[in-house]
């Protein structure tokens, strides 16, 4: 694991996304932001990282938009 | 940032910007989208890809506000994953308990049982919690508004609230 | 002596002939019902047809007392919250739809069932809504 600024994970519904997400951000060097896009304001993945790991900052669905595009 | 399945991972939103991909994926899975996708590709959990399938729906809901009966909850939630209301593959969600702790549950098809895990919060026992709490079921021919309906029927009233929530403070408090 | 018990059938008629064959194969000499004939199920008055026809001897269970003397007659206890709106859901439902016969052969069953040094009951010999759980085991002496 370089140093990305921006880390994208994909897969199948239950393979475990939001697990090894959870693993990745126990580590020391933990990034700050998460971002869940397309649920909406009902999202429970976003919900659950936002209560175990407070230090993250989870951006709203309807900001991630403007936060990508910024990126690129 | 996490993509659901449902998203196209050609979108010209997710390949415009400087990234690292990761793809979680089943054991021995030799190639999909996500693998095609990623730079790095990791082992998860045993599922049953569903390429061939229809395409499955996602339900969610915010239940924000609402405490359960934990023996009903336990109940609707066995059903739901049993595929009482449709074929469920994957549910989640964070419910309120009356004790005032929040609780955290996890359904995968493929994998035996449901984990629990209470959550690292305060303990809400001030009248109806301020705080995000949900529902989100992934499957087939869902009958989303009956779930809607045995979520609600499984939660406290206003009485039943303030009745278990005088008892759990006076229990700390003694 | 083979004896096939069985109990709580709810209304469920497909559930009923269903074991009931199973019983015939089996080559049971006696057959015993332990109540609960209707509710939740929606064949109420067939179940107990069924039943009444055969001359299965019954003993009364809770369900099968609130049709007769109405809900609030005990002090049962649910489960959960959602097992007692549909538990009320499912009794007022019967009670809409059971006929009058129906409820009077409800009404003369039996508390207790003897057969020799066996006793048969729905919940407990006291009271046919009392449940007797495994952490209750002094109950019974």
């Amino acid at each position: 694991m370089s140093s990305p600024s921006l880390i994208v994970v994909a897969g199948p519904s239950g393979s475990g996304k939001t697990t090894w997400i959870s693993q990745f951000l126990r580590q020391p060097t933990t990034p700050t932001y998460y971002v869940c896009p397309g649920l909406g304001n009902a999202s429970v993945d976003s919900a659950i990282i936002n209560y175990r790991f407070p230090s993250v900052q989870v951006i709203p669905d309807t900001e991630a938009q403007t936060v990508l595009s910024r990126l690129s | 940032m996490e993509l659901g399945f449902y998203l196209d991972l050609r979108s010209p939103l997710l390949t415009s910007f400087p990234c690292h991909r990761v793809a979680v994926v089943p054991p021995e899975t030799e190639s999909s989208p996500w693998q095609n996708f990623a730079d790095e590709t990791v082992t998860g959990n045993s599922v049953l890809s569903f390429e061939s399938e229809q395409f499955p729906q996602i339900w969610n809901t915010s239940l924000t506000g609402q405490v359960f009966d934990p023996p009903s909850l336990e109940t609707i939630w066995m059903e739901i994953t049993s595929g009482a209301y449709g074929q469920v593959q994957r549910a989640k969600g964070l419910f309120e308990l009356p004790d005032g702790a929040l609780i955290q549950m996890d359904f995968v098809d493929a994998l035996p049982g449901s984990e629990y895990r209470e959550l690292n919060v305060p303990r809400w026992l001030e009248g109806r919690p301020n705080r995000f709490s949900g529902m989100e079921v992934v499957g087939w021919n869902l009958e989303e508004s009956t779930i809607k309906q045995i979520l609600l029927d499984s939660c406290l009233s206003d009485h039943a609230l303030s009745q278990y929530q005088s008892y759990y403070k006076e229990t700390i408090a003694s | 002596m083979k004896i096939a018990v069985i109990s709580c059938i709810h209304g469920n008629y497909e559930a009923l002939t269903a074991v009931l064959s199973d019983i015939e194969a089996q080559k049971a000499d006696r057959v015993y019902c332990l109540g609960d004939l209707v509710g939740y199920g929606p064949y109420p008055n067939e179940v107990v047809e069924l039943i009444r026809d055969l001359e299965i001897p019954t003993c009364q269970g809770c369900w099968d007392d609130d049709v007769v003397e109405g809900l609030d007659a005990c002090e049962c206890s649910y489960p959960s919250q959602i097992a007692e709106k549909r538990g009320k859901l499912a009794h007022e439902w019967t009670n809409r739809v059971i006929k009058s016969e129906v409820r009077e052969y409800l009404a003369n069953l039996p508390m207790i069932l003897k057969e020799g040094n066996l006793c048969f009951v729905h919940g407990s010999p006291n009271s046919q809504h009392e449940y007797l759980l495994p952490d209750k085991p002094r109950l019974l002496h």
